[in-house]
């Protein structure tokens, strides 16, 4: 896009009025992104406090599970083999099975769903029903430019909250004698930010479809939940097993991070479908009528 | 290729249907380059729906329109750099403070001097150092006139401006769209009253229901306009008046007698003096009367 103004009336110099929409681009989209950190930054505490604390807690709780491996190990051998491999009970007690069950498989996925879900449902739906999307689409900026700087607050605001998490492990972990390699840890943080992101580049698509941000928790929420459930269950159904590979969570999950590190293929799928997922949410809302309140 | 020659606004068979909500229908309208056009029409008349489809918020059914000399479709962003608008039902971001909100809306803008949105807030008596959730409606109001003034656009598109505004600062409102105007910029604004844009609007539009139903300068409304001659006579009136030129109506109290005119009154006059008249009072016409004429007109 290239602006075409042209100023042939003789008038004052003034400094603003020649800036065209695409010679501010990228300043529009850090100041967007930059104002709605703002607007979200106490939720982004809160959640990183939150994700902090609850990794605390399960560190806390690991050399008690570890000190009794051997009878924890007896028991499991004696559950059915489709509920060992559901929940990754086979290697509970090993560091990076521990923490792959008590974390990185239910609760870090949910916190940044959560978190991905909140940006998402601000982003396009929550401008539009407060009313103030007549204000900022009335400024020179297209309506590209707002879903990829509402997309970048949705990252950075995932990346915050996971790397509290996945840091506070990489630090507790050796205090309570959890071995897990670094690396994977942050893998394990990357392939979960990346699975929360999915679900709220479909929450972002729900808002630009429908304006309302309960729409977009709804939705969001609910498809996460599905997806959880169908990769928790598949194992232990034959007739659900085949549609397993269909959920994010096995995405995300399946290759176990915290003992291979990124999987980029899979890292790969969910990017390209989240990028999908925008390029489509872009698409509808350049052509939607913005809501009035 | 002087700008001058090229209408600031044209609208051509500009239509917005959606679904059983009044829209506007095959809008047919022309702002020249300079001009303070005051587009009036009661509530739901469809003044906002237009001015929604100028700003590229919502998308015409059909129709056309050209800001600035640019078609509307062709880049509505880049039109939106020379564009100030203010929404009918302004919305801010209420966490903000009234300066962190210009100064960002300044940022997206390309950069603007703060000391130009702080002389602007300071006219208009606006503390920017609050927080926008503590201000009062008419306080908002400022900070929407401040922001749409600020770039010093070509074109000002406002949506009732001085809604909310207190008579004080609706004046200093005044001297701003006139200095706007000084500028060579052009100013679009709605309003359901029409004496709100009287003293401002060189000319005015009147929609209704979706339709645009006259334009005219305010002058010529104001010709056209009725007027109340009021006639003190020593004993009871002649009727004779009601058939003077001009005369639409006229009724008889006691020995004065009211008569709604149209255009001079030197004919109501002369019969008048011939009648022995000793007392004239005549009241300014009734432009909204002139308005309202208008819009009931298909409605019951």
């Amino acid at each position: 896009m290239t602006t075409t103004e042209t100023r042939t009336s003789p008038e004052k110099p003034t400094i603003t009025v020649g800036i065209g929409a695409a010679s501010s681009g990228p300043v529009q989209i850090v100041a967007l992104v930059e104002r709605t950190l703002r607007d979200r930054w106490r939720s982004l505490l809160v959640w990183s406090l939150g994700l902090v604390g609850i990794s605390a807690v399960q560190l806390a709780v690991y050399p008690s599970v570890a000190s009794t491996a051997a009878g924890w190990q007896s028991m499991v051998d004696q559950w059915p083999q489709a509920l060992r491999e559901a929940f990754h009970l086979e290697a509970y007690t090993t560091g990076p099975g521990f923490l792959n069950t008590e974390l990185f498989s239910m609760m870090f996925p949910l916190v940044l769903t959560a978190v991905a879900l909140g940006a998402a449902a601000a982003a396009t739906a929550g401008e539009e029903e407060r009313g103030t999307a007549d204000l900022l689409l009335s400024l020179p900026v297209t309506r590209g430019r707002v879903i990829a700087a509402k997309t970048i607050a949705m990252v950075l605001g995932v990346a915050v909250v996971a790397g509290a998490g996945t840091v506070t492990v990489v630090v507790g972990s050796p205090l309570v004698n959890l071995s897990v390699g670094t690396v994977d840890v942050l893998a394990a943080g990357l392939m979960t930010s990346l699975l929360g992101l999915l679900f709220g580049a479909f929450g972002l698509l729900l808002g630009v479809l429908t304006g309302h941000r309960a729409a977009v928790l709804g939705g969001g929420i609910a498809l996460a939940i599905a997806a959880f459930l169908l990769n928790a269950l598949a194992p232990l159904a034959s007739w659900l097993e085949p549609w397993q590979k269909v959920s994010p969570f096995y995405w995300a999950l399946h290759s176990d991070s915290l003992l291979h590190g990124v999987d980029w293929a899979m890292a790969g799928l969910m990017s390209g479908v989240a990028l999908l997922l925008l390029a489509a949410a872009a698409r509808v809302f350049h052509r939607r009528d913005i809501s009035s309140r | 290729m002087g700008r001058e020659s090229v209408p600031a606004l044209r609208m051509r068979g500009l239509t917005k249907y959606y679904g059983d909500q009044c829209g506007v229908e095959d809008l047919d309208l022309e702002v020249r380059s300079g001009e303070v056009f005051g587009f009036l029409g009661p509530n739901g008349a469809g003044k906002t729906t237009t001015i929604r489809m100028l700003l590229g918020l919502i998308y015409p059914t059909r129709g056309e329109a050209w800001i600035l000399g640019t078609e509307l479709a062709s880049d509505a962003a880049g039109i939106r750099a020379r564009v100030g608008y203010l929404p009918g039902d302004l919305a801010l971001y209420d966490r903000m403070l009234g300066e962190e909100l210009l100064a960002f809306l300044a940022r997206m803008r390309g950069g603007i001097d703060p000391a130009r949105y702080r002389s602007l807030a300071e006219r208009l008596e606006l503390d920017l150092s609050r927080r926008i959730s503590d201000l009062s409606r008419g306080n908002r109001q400022k900070i929407g006139v401040v922001q749409s003034f600020m770039h010093r656009p070509r074109l000002l598109i406002l949506d009732e401006p001085t809604s909310g505004l207190d008579p004080l600062v609706q004046l200093e409102f005044r001297r701003l769209v006139r200095e706007a105007a000084a500028d060579g910029a052009t100013v679009f604004l709605s309003s359901h009253v029409l004496t709100e844009v009287e003293q401002m609007a060189d000319r005015v539009g009147i929609v209704n229901e979706g339709r645009l139903v006259m334009v005219d300068t305010v002058d010529g409304l104001r010709e056209k306009a009725t007027k109340r001659v009021e006639l003190d006579f020593p004993g009871r009136p002649p009727t004779v008046l009601a058939s003077a030129p001009g005369v639409r109506a006229l009724e008889i109290h006691g020995d004065t007698a009211v008569c709604t005119v149209a255009g001079p009154v030197g004919a109501l006059l002369a019969v008048a003096v011939g009648h022995g008249v000793l007392d004239v009072h005549t009241h300014d016409p009734d432009l909204e009367d002139a308005f309202l004429s208008y819009v009931s007109e298909g409605t019951p």
